[in-house]
């Protein structure tokens, strides 16, 4: 008996137990107007690597939805702009159309028009990233 | 209880009482050694090369490598209706949504420079010139980034 206690003294020694951590995603709505033959890009920070995924979610000629094809990329803000290292020419849809590993650091999203709008278009990015 | 048991019991609750004691926690010791990043010196340049309308602000991204010394120099202003010797804002910063996020702020005239200075992790950068209300019509500038 004296033996039971004496383990079950020592054994009152726990260790705390730990948990994972996960963070949830950020989503960052990048909305504006692009002009035709123009170029808008949104910078964002990440501080846990993991998957980015960009959605052009909307693209309206006044409260009309358009169909117009724009290129759609992610990169690195440089000089005056954002070099894109992924890039994807798309319309809207309601599920990403671009989707890219990246590590620790800053970024960027860009749309253009490279086929020229007929008008100055309304339109919003859908970015999630870790 | 028997005699033998009785001194059984007592030796086990004093190994007991020993082997427990053991879990005292000792003060823990600690060795701390500093190390003194050097900073690289500049080994790239890049000339920003714009316009600022007026109120208005312009930026430009670089990317640093490795720990060093980052020098902005705005060397020169020009314009219609702008005297080479106006003040304008000049920033250094992180690239943030659709802007620069500055976090070094200075209104400077153009020279020789770097007006702005210092040493900085590696990682994404943007240099902003600004009209700090000084401008009747757009300012041509030049300005000079060198970086590690």
């Amino acid at each position: 008996m004296a033996l039971a206690i004496a383990i079950s003294a020592c054994g009152e020694k726990t260790d705390t137990p730990t948990s994972a951590t996960s963070t949830a995603p950020t989503t960052i709505l990048f909305s504006g107007t692009l002009q035709p033959l123009g170029t808008r890009f949104y910078s964002y920070t990440m501080t846990t690597a993991g998957t980015v995924s960009a959605m052009l979610a909307s693209l309206e000629r006044g409260n009309t939805p358009a169909t117009n094809m724009l290129e759609l990329g992610l990169g690195i803000p440089a000089g005056t702009g954002c070099a894109t290292s992924v890039a994807s020419n798309t319309n809207t849809a309601l599920i990403p159309q671009l989707s890219e590993d990246f590590g620790v650091g800053t970024y960027c999203v860009r749309i253009s028009d490279k086929d020229g709008l007929p008008v100055p278009m309304n339109f919003t990015i859908r970015l999630v990233h870790p | 209880m028997t005699l033998r048991a009785c001194f059984c019991s007592l030796v086990l609750t004093l190994l007991t009482a020993i082997g427990c004691s053991g879990d005292t926690p000792t003060s823990p010791t600690s060795t701390t050694s500093t190390t003194t990043a050097t900073a690289a010196s500049p080994a790239f340049s890049e000339d920003f090369i714009d316009s600022v309308p007026v109120t208005g602000s312009v930026f430009y991204s670089f990317t640093v490598t490795q720990y060093g010394t980052v020098n902005v120099s705005l060397t020169s202003v020009t314009g219609q209706y702008v005297p080479s010797t106006v003040t304008l804002g000049l920033g250094l910063g992180k690239p943030d949504a659709e802007s620069c996020l500055t976090t070094t702020n200075i209104s400077t005239q153009s020279g020789t420079g770097p007006q702005i200075t210092g040493a900085y992790e590696p990682g994404v950068y943007c240099v902003k010139v600004s009209d700090v209300g000084n401008l009747f019509s757009a300012a041509k500038f030049a300005v000079t980034i060198a970086y590690p």
